[in-house]
């Protein structure tokens, strides 16, 4: 087992609102992957942050295992004024890792050549999310964990991180948010749908889409 | 394709590892502090050497005389020096702990880490700011060489023990109800008045006396004059005071942190 969620509840800070999650209780085996559909609003972000203990419960418990990543594409270490290479040393620091392997292995799969060592504040876009992803699936983990995307950039980079994911995914696992049922089809083993806070497990994905797709009409 | 980066966990202990962390916390800090501006650090300095010098200037201007020794200048220094410790390195650690979620989606990473982070760098400028400016009256003539060097690393040690304590224990108190931190701004701003700054507890009147003497930080700038001044009085030094509100505030800091950990994080 990698993460426990039982009977979790997160209040709405507005009064009168009823809570974001309400008695939302599942188990994640190791190596199995858990893709959760939900429309925009039904409390995806809060459970992706929940699962990495950035946000306490205000009811339940959540239990983790093994090894739960940064949401994929925001890890926390980063910061405008610092370059590639500091923030990954920081993060190889802060991660207990080897900090010039780890910053091998961003600067090979990113591509940034001569960029990893400016500043972020000197990325574009399509940089900055060639860094962030490459960082993000640098750090070791039993499972990573994404609030949307599980692969971005563009052109060869796109592939590469779109292969980078499956590795990811044949080694260890996922617990990830989506709107997307080809991402649901692609890297989920388990679905889930939350609707207005509450969570439904559904063995097949497919089950789950289809549960999602019903609600939308 | 792609391998994992080699993971060298198992060669160290899970202490080593904390220290690590504080490490790369502190280094990450002081570099974008030197990054937003080439002169990062001599800004952190001039702070207080503005807040010394604007009090000087009006002291001299009203003809305050010092209330030890023949220097306002080193008189001042040797209390505000000891006062800086202890409220910079209060009010960064309490903000260190409110501001605890930045780091809190590193898994690694937590709340007493960020704050041991904060508070090791603010100790270490204003142990810069001492030296710089200890060494600057020395050099003008107005200070003698401190008489007791042991006694003024003790005070210095004893001050940022118990700014720390009370920096975690404000942190929480403060993130957990909102009338505590308006106490406590209140409290902070008049501690310059009772705190022995610009008098010595000695020429109080005894009523006045036996109030401020409740004041930990007025022991610790009582420990830090009698590491200066040869022949200062210490009367009314109660270093075990100092101490036991040191020792006790870190041990209730680390309780309230351990207990209410959660709440940081709603």
């Amino acid at each position: 087992m990698i993460l426990e969620f039982s009977g979790v509840r997160l209040n709405n800070k507005l009064r009168g609102k009823p809570p974001i999650l309400d008695g939302v209780s599942f188990r994640q085996p190791q190596g199995v992957s858990i893709g959760i559909i939900g429309a925009r609003g039904s409390g995806k972000s809060v459970l992706i942050q929940l699962a990495n203990g950035s946000l306490a419960p205000d009811g339940g418990k959540v239990r983790r295992f093994g090894r739960v990543s940064m949401p994929i594409g925001f890890p926390a270490t980063l910061h405008q004024k610092l370059t590639g290479e500091e923030i990954t040393r920081i993060t190889a620091g802060l991660f207990d890792l080897n900090p010039d392997a780890l910053c091998r292995f961003v600067a090979e799969v990113s591509e940034l050549g001569d960029a990893f060592y400016s500043p972020l504040s000197l990325y574009n876009a399509t940089k900055r999310s060639r860094f962030v992803f490459s960082l993000s699936y640098a750090i070791p983990a039993d499972c990573y964990i994404a609030d949307g995307a599980l692969f971005g950039g563009q052109g060869s980079f796109r592939d590469t991180c779109l292969e980078l994911a499956r590795q990811r995914k044949s080694e260890a696992a996922f617990l990830f948010t989506s709107t997307s049922p080809r991402d649901m089809r692609m890297f989920a083993d388990v679905g889930g749908v939350l609707e207005e806070g509450r969570l439904t497990i559904f063995p097949s994905v497919e089950d789950a889409i289809a549960r999602y797709e019903s609600t939308l009409d | 394709m792609h391998s994992n980066p080699v993971n060298h966990r198992s060669v160290f202990s899970a202490l080593s590892f904390r220290v690590r962390i504080i490490r790369t916390l502190i280094l990450r800090e002081l570099k974008i502090q030197l990054r937003v501006s080439r002169l990062g650090f001599l800004l952190v300095l001039a702070e207080p050497m503005m807040q010394y010098a604007i009090m000087f200037t009006i002291f001299s201007f009203v003809g305050h005389r010092p209330a030890f020794g023949t220097s306002l200048g080193l008189f001042l220094a040797t209390g505000l020096i000891p006062y800086f410790i202890f409220m910079h390195l209060a009010s960064r650690t309490m903000g260190a702990v409110r501001s605890s979620k930045a780091f809190a989606r590193v898994p690694t990473v937590t709340a007493l880490d960020q704050a041991i982070a904060r508070a090791v760098l603010e100790y270490l400028t204003l142990i810069f700011f001492a030296l710089v400016l200890i060494s600057v009256l020395v050099f003008l003539g107005l200070a003698p060489v401190p008489a007791r060097p042991s006694e003024l690393i003790a005070a210095v040690m004893a001050v940022g023990l118990a700014a720390f304590g009370v920096g975690l224990v404000n942190g929480v108190l403060s993130h957990m109800y909102r009338a505590y931190a308006l106490a406590w701004a209140i409290v902070s701003r008049s501690m310059l008045f009772i705190s022995g700054v610009f008098y010595v507890p000695a020429s109080l009147p005894p009523m006045a006396r036996d109030i401020v003497l409740w004041n930990p930080i007025l022991h610790g700038l009582e420990w830090f004059r009698s590491g200066i001044f040869l022949s200062y009085s210490t009367t009314h030094l109660a270093k075990d005071y100092l101490l036991v509100w040191g020792v006790g505030s870190l041990t209730l800091g680390l309780v309230l942190l351990s207990v209410f950990s959660g709440r940081l994080l709603r």
